[in-house]
């Protein structure tokens, strides 16, 4: 058995105008939840249209559990499950129609349906066409799913979902790696990639910049935090703290950029007067932006 | 019960099935209690004798039938032009939805990520059409056959049978060309614009070969000739017609599978 359940070499889509990906290499190793994250646009969905043979590459080639993404197409199909990003289904069906029909399309019985729907909160009785964005979205894991695939391609799955629906959907995750099952899941918010992934895989503009363990990927994620001080503070105090990138002084307000652990920073403040600290998310884009001054530096 | 492809197809064209039924049972019904005012009226027969072929053509009414007889009246008013359009707007819109008005709603993307081929989407999704052109083309000949003798309208079963599936054949081929156009394009407007622009050009085309002479020689390139000329309503289904409308629609079919296989599915 091959071991990779995604391998792609030199994968390229060219759209013309637009770029779709290009000079892809991506390795996804069976049994392990990779996150392949990017801003929208990046190329993420078109990558994933490629594994599924929607769409054919430019040039370069695709292996899907072993697979070629094109000439085995349909062996490949019956193997994994998919959870598309813009999620379209027949509006008049229920949920319970929709993943009967497309068992019935793979063959297989729909037993899974009913506990992934309770897990989910979902439910199936009623027409698609009625159903919140975030009742969507679960049964486009619950068709996903309900099959126990080999290889789940998810695309921005949880999209609409509630912050406890979220959680099962992790703990979904969780067990379809425990059976030995492989995730590729693309997403283009950080903490979520941290929170389930074992490797990263980033893609910009489309082409993959890193491919690392999510473990070191935190450390390197930039934070943007702002310093209210109850007197001015002089410009350039902050900068010489270990992991401040970068300091922009407004009077009796600092913005910082800072890398890795916030310790040093804490302990640096606790010698003045701090009235409010604002901390945003980890920002993806200055990862992104930190990863191509790496690649220009190193060109 | 949903249990594959071609049940779903049908499925989603359920409402226009019945749409289309009930439009050409009533149509049949008017049709039928129309008759007695036409029936053996001389002068109607004159003021026709009057008009130029031109017109008369134009119009579906056969010199040779005249207006007045069962036959005439019933091809002239409904199988020559309204039942063969009634049926063929279903078809084409039936075979638009088949590939690119699911690729248009986004649905072909979830559908393709099953274990099912495109080109047994392509077989399926015209078996459906198929049945669906059929059972309606049925409808409109059973329609007919019942409401006619209350009105005198007396017309043979099985010639009436004959011109009810030549027009579902005729109405198929634009149905495929619809099928055909979305599987090569993706795109449905544009499939229902190539498939009904065809469908009324050669409509206009097989009309006007009739009268200008220097037209005669393409009358064969339109699909209606080979429903028209044969008058199926008089005469019977012509084998060779049959023959001819099938595989136009069986290379359509090719044309859909070969179009499909090979191009991206767009995203939306």
């Amino acid at each position: 058995m091959n071991e990779f359940a995604i391998e792609t070499s030199a994968l390229a889509k060219d759209y013309g105008k637009v770029i779709g990906v290009s000079d892809l290499d991506l390795v996804v190793r069976r049994g392990e939840v990779f996150g392949y994250l990017g801003p929208n646009g990046a190329g993420k969905t078109t990558t994933i249209r490629l594994l599924l043979d929607l769409i054919h590459p430019t040039s370069g080639t695709a292996r899907v559990l072993g697979l070629d993404s094109h000439a085995d197409s349909l062996a490949i199909r019956s193997r994994i499950g998919y959870v598309p990003g813009e999620l379209a289904m027949y509006e008049d069906l229920t949920g319970r129609e929709l993943c009967r029909y497309f068992s019935s399309l793979r063959g297989t019985g729909a037993a899974g349906v009913d506990s992934l729907a309770e897990r989910l909160d979902l439910d199936l009785d009623r027409p698609i066409k009625e159903y919140s964005s975030g009742n969507r979205q679960k049964v486009g894991l619950v068709q996903a799913f309900m099959h126990e695939p080999e290889l789940l391609i998810l695309d921005e799955p949880t999209t609409g979902l509630d912050p406890l629906v979220q959680q099962e959907f992790y703990r979904l995750i969780a067990e379809v790696k425990s059976r030995g099952a492989t995730v590729f899941l693309s997403s283009h918010i950080l903490p979520e990639v941290e929170h389930v992934a074992d490797r990263v895989g980033i893609i910009r503009n489309g082409r993959l910049v890193v491919v690392e363990e999510v473990a070191s990927l935190k450390a390197r994620a930039l934070r943007r935090i702002e310093i209210h001080f109850e007197d001015p503070v002089v410009p350039g105090s902050l900068d010489v703290v270990p992991g401040v990138r970068e300091a922009t002084y407004n009077g009796s307000v600092v913005n910082v950029v800072i890398e890795g652990s916030m310790d040093s920073l804490i302990k640096a403040l606790a010698a003045n007067t701090v009235t409010n600290i604002v901390s945003h998310e980890a920002d993806l884009e200055e990862v992104f932006l930190e990863m191509y001054r790496g690649e220009d530096t190193h060109a | 019960m949903l249990d594959g492809l071609l049940v779903k197809t049908l499925r989603d064209s359920r409402k226009g099935i019945i749409g289309f039924g009930l439009g050409l049972v009533a149509m049949a019904f008017v049709t039928a209690a129309s008759f007695p005012s036409v029936k053996g009226n001389s002068g109607l027969e004159e003021i026709l004798d009057s008009y130029p072929d031109a017109l008369l053509a134009l119009f579906g009414i056969d010199r040779e039938l005249g207006l007045t007889s069962p036959v005439g009246y019933a091809d002239s008013q409904m199988f020559a032009n309204i039942v063969p359009l009634l049926l063929l707007f279903f078809a084409i819109a039936a075979g638009v939805r088949a590939i690119a008005g699911e690729e248009d709603k986004g649905t072909l993307d979830l559908l393709l990520a099953n274990p099912v081929s495109r080109d047994r989407i392509v077989i399926h999704k015209f078996g459906a059409l198929v049945i669906g052109t059929l059972v309606l083309a049925v409808a409109t000949g059973v329609s007919i056959i019942v409401l006619g003798p209350p009105f005198d309208l007396n017309l043979g079963v099985g010639k009436v049978m004959a011109a009810s599936i030549g027009a579902g054949l005729l109405a198929l081929a634009f149905g495929s060309l619809g099928l055909a156009a979305g599987a090569v394009t993706g795109r449905r407007g544009l499939s229902i614009g190539i498939a009904a622009g065809l469908a009324v050009a050669t409509f206009v085309l097989d009309g006007l070969a009739e009268i200008v002479d220097g037209l005669e020689p393409f009358e064969k390139l339109s699909p209606w000739f080979y429903f028209i000329e044969s008058k199926p309503l008089l005469n019977g289904l012509d084998l060779g017609d049959t023959i001819v409308l099938t595989a136009i629609s069986v290379v359509l079919v090719g044309v859909a599978m070969w179009g499909f296989r090979r191009r991206d599915v767009r995203s939306r």
